[in-house]
């Protein structure tokens, strides 16, 4: 069977192949034979990779240890639920899922684009080019199904840090982060050659990149959670290179689906956007290639190999194709509108992505540095945390600020009297807010942070507010709550990001208040004994041992008191593995939004047994923040779904009626 | 003086300041946390170049048999040693070990050095059999 998988993927290169030579000499000699032969080529990618995934998937589940990969990443008493995840827990087997994604996104590409866009062949090729590679990489570079030439008893296990229920969210919707955003680029580099300036490329793809938007926002975040559970220093974020590789394409990403609001309403900024989607992807395959290759020093170290130099080589390519395309074909893509004036939603979006480029600028610079730097004098100067923050953190608060000004400022130009009268209301609670926290917490960053999120709520809460007096004026039968629902829907693009933005406030809060507040202490206890940390009464109990196939777990149990009375228990525990160094498992215990969060750092059995306790205030604001923000992206695409299928069912008019006799300066933000 | 100015020059200036500006917090937190990173086969030959109480970078190889962990303070102390184990420096960690101390391949501490002793506030433990593993440790079966 491991034969048959390396045959399935070798001919699934040539498929792309083949598909991407015919589809490039159908489009060019507008040759329907050819491009019928591209696109079936493309459809045995798609089976052949599919193939291949499922054989990878039965060589896991019948245990096949002659396969390397397999060897490597499962072994006998590993539980089902992880030894189909092992698939991609190792760099062949991720790569793999990469191209399995990829080639799942191409033929939903060709189906959904067969007969309404007349460009699906060029963006096909594209896709097809992207494709070439990474089954060259999986057939030739790095192939999970290479065997070994004996057969080992038993295999090495997943690594246990692996054996997480992270291992099914984290690498998964990451991957589907990166690979998403070749749709959007496919479309608007087809757009390019075919001297395309209109915005149907935005339109086409808005769903594609607010999905994969989503996905690279749920990566980041499962990414972060997992790390927080598993790895036992109490953190989520630590700036470590492969974090930082995936912040870029999600700073870029994240400034373009603001900045083609811009281009569907007005034509504006178009060299921008073929830009922004350009850097984009190009971050996207840096940051695949950051993961898999181990060229910098993190915590997601891989073993390097000849991979490097063929990633390096298409990202070359990715850069000479889109910079040659922009810059020759940027005449064409001249705005048909100007900016009207600097008080208008347009400059605030403009404010917006200069922002994100600065976020991923300076990210970039501080991931690459070293390299940059020792190639340019030998010597390795390094950055860390410190950096990032000091930079990253005042431009993520002057984003926050801009979310609540956005709202109260129109399209085109806002008078000034007219932005001081919706500034009232926020920029009062905000600035009460801000006595406020100063006087209560003390601490200005945080106090600044806290009155700027005040005001964002503040601000969207009173633009949802005068949009619904607008509709009840037009709908009087309608009472608050069901006026507000229609608005919503009315308006679900808008809403969408206006609950995103919420759920990035929750998160700003959670941030701050856990980064500032986070207390930690070591305490080495007795049976019995008891200490006090952070408003907590923690009293050790005994030492546990268990046995779990081959793992020996050994815990130490906590009794947390408050004000005298039980709140919880806690089981932090070492898990030895044979002879190895033991790994950790910390316990948590919720206290509303915050963590108590214990470490078992050693113990002497029946003696004493030492813990290392964190206090993390408002964690848990980080993950709920997310997962509104993740409503806020459905809302937004569900929204969309609806009006699209509207339209084909033409019964737009009377949907939007209500939305299009609104004042202009109730727009989309 | 006819100083007026377009909307495009308002913007573009706009634009252009707060451009300046993310430039200059970058340029300016590059300077203050900038930490140079060193082996020690390289700070060696540097010693006296690198000023103590200068906070720098140090990899190398863990010597195994240095290890001494007390939980209870946590302190942790170990050697880090080059690649034929000519030079070793000592290390003092005021934290818990890490998990995968011991199966390391290589250790970055970040810290000060202080009369030959690295005082570490942070270290990052790589090893390549942590993901991606090695295949000699697959064993034949008998």
């Amino acid at each position: 069977m491991p034969v048959l998988g390396y045959i399935v993927s070798f001919l699934a290169f040539l498929s792309a192949l083949i598909a991407l030579i015919a589809l490039i000499y159908g489009v060019y000699r507008q040759d329907e034979k050819y491009i019928n032969v591209g696109r079936r080529s493309l459809h045995a990618v798609f089976f052949l990779v599919v193939t291949a995934s499922v054989i990878l998937t039965m060589l896991f589940l019948t245990r096949d240890f002659s396969v390397k990969y397999v060897a490597n990443y499962s072994s006998r008493d590993l539980p089902l639920i992880y030894t189909i995840a092992a698939f991609w827990a190792g760099q062949s087997g991720s790569l793999l899922f990469w191209e399995l994604m990829l080639a799942i996104y191409t033929v939903v590409v060709l189906w959904r684009y067969h007969e309404n866009y007349k460009y699906t062949p060029l963006v096909a090729a594209i896709m097809a080019g992207v494709n070439v590679f990474f089954t060259f990489v999986i057939t030739f570079l790095s192939n999970p199904f290479e065997t070994l030439d004996f057969v080992p008893a038993d295999g090495q296990g997943l690594n246990p840090l692996l054996q997480n229920p992270g291992i099914w969210f984290h690498p998964t919707t990451q991957y589907l982060g990166y690979v998403g955003w070749t749709v959007p680029f496919a479309f608007a580099m087809a757009a390019l050659l075919k001297n395309q300036a209109d915005d149907e490329w935005i339109r086409k793809t808005r769903i594609w990149s607010i999905v994969t938007w989503l996905f690279l926002t749920g990566g980041i975040v499962w990414g972060g959670q997992w790390a927080y559970v598993e790895l036992g220093w109490g953190g989520y974020f630590a700036w470590d290179p492969v974090e930082n590789a995936s912040i870029m394409p999600w700073a870029t990403g994240t400034a373009l689906l603001h900045s083609v609001m811009i281009q569907e309403r007005k034509n504006m900024l178009k060299v921008w956007n073929v830009s922004l989607i350009g850097l984009t992807f190009f971050f996207s395959i840096l940051g695949t290639f950051l993961t898999r290759s181990g060229v910098l020093i993190s915590v997601h170290d891989f073993a390097e190999g000849a991979l490097g130099r063929y990633f390096i080589a298409f990202m070359a390519l990715i850069v000479i194709f889109a910079a040659y395309l922009i810059i020759d074909r940027a005449h064409r893509l001249r705005s048909e509108n100007a900016f009207e004036g600097l008080l208008a939603k347009e400059s605030s979006f403009l404010v917006n992505n200069i922002l994100f480029l600065g976020i991923a600028f300076a990210t970039f610079w501080g991931t690459m540095f070293p390299i940059i730097s020792e190639v340019v004098t030998g010597q390795r100067p390094t950055v860390g945390p410190p950096f990032f923050n000091r930079v990253n953190g005042p431009i993520f608060l002057s984003v926050l600020l801009l979310m609540g000004i956005c709202p109260l400022i129109a399209w085109r130009k806002s008078a000034m009297s007219k932005l001081g009268r919706n500034l009232f209301l926020p920029a009062l609670i905000g600035t009460v807010g801000l006595i406020g926290f100063l006087l209560g917490l003390g601490r200005i960053g945080v106090a600044v942070t806290y009155a700027v999120v005040l005001f964002v709520a503040t601000s969207i809460l009173y633009d949802l507010f005068k949009e619904v007096r607008v509709r009840r004026g037009y709908h009087p039968e309608e009472g608050i709550l069901r006026a507000t629902w229609s608005m919503m829907r009315i308006r679900s693009r808008k809403y969408g990001g206006y609950i995103v933005h919420l759920g990035v406030i929750l998160m700003a809060v959670g941030i701050v208040g856990s980064t500032a507040y986070k207390t930690e202490n070591t305490f080495t206890l007795s049976e019995g004994q008891r200490a006090s940390f952070a408003g907590f009464e923690l009293e050790y109990q005994n030492l546990a041992t268990e046995q779990q196939g081959r793992q020996t777990i050994v815990s130490g149990n906590l009794t947390v008191y408050k004000d005298g009375r039980l709140f919880d228990k806690m089981s932090p525990a070492k898990v030895f593995h044979g002879e190895e160094q033991p790994h950790s498992e910390v316990g948590i215990a919720q206290a509303g939004f915050d963590d108590l969060y214990a470490i078992l750092a050693g113990f002497e059995e029946g003696q004493f047994a030492t813990f290392k306790m964190l206090y993390n205030p408002l964690v848990n604001l980080v993950w709920l923040g997310f997962y509104v923000m993740l409503l806020g992206g459905v809302f937004a695409v569900g929204g969309s779904w609806r009006l699209r299928r509207a339209a084909r069912a033409a019964v737009l008019q009377p949907v939007l009626a209500p939305a299009a006799a609104a004042p202009p300066s109730q727009g989309e933000g | 003086m006819n100083l007026k100015f377009t909307k495009k020059h308002q913007i573009a200036m706009g634009s252009g300041v707060l451009v300046v500006a993310i430039g200059y917090l970058l340029i300016s937190s590059l300077f203050g946390t900038t930490v140079y990173y060193y082996t020690l086969d390289e700070l060696e030959s540097k010693k006296e170049v690198i000023a103590t109480q200068e906070k720098i970078r140090v990899g190398g190889q863990l010597d195994k048999e240095s290890v001494e962990y007390d939980p209870a303070g946590p302190v942790l102390k170990f050697r880090l040693q080059n690649e034929d184990g000519s030079i070793k420096l000592p290390v003092v960690f005021n934290d818990i070990m890490p998990d995968n101390l011991m199966k390391s391949t290589e250790i970055v501490v970040t810290g000060v050095l202080k009369e030959d002793t690295f005082y570490a506030e942070s270290m990052l433990v790589k090893c390549p059999s942590r993901y991606e593993s090695e295949e000699e440790e697959l064993k034949e079966p008998k």
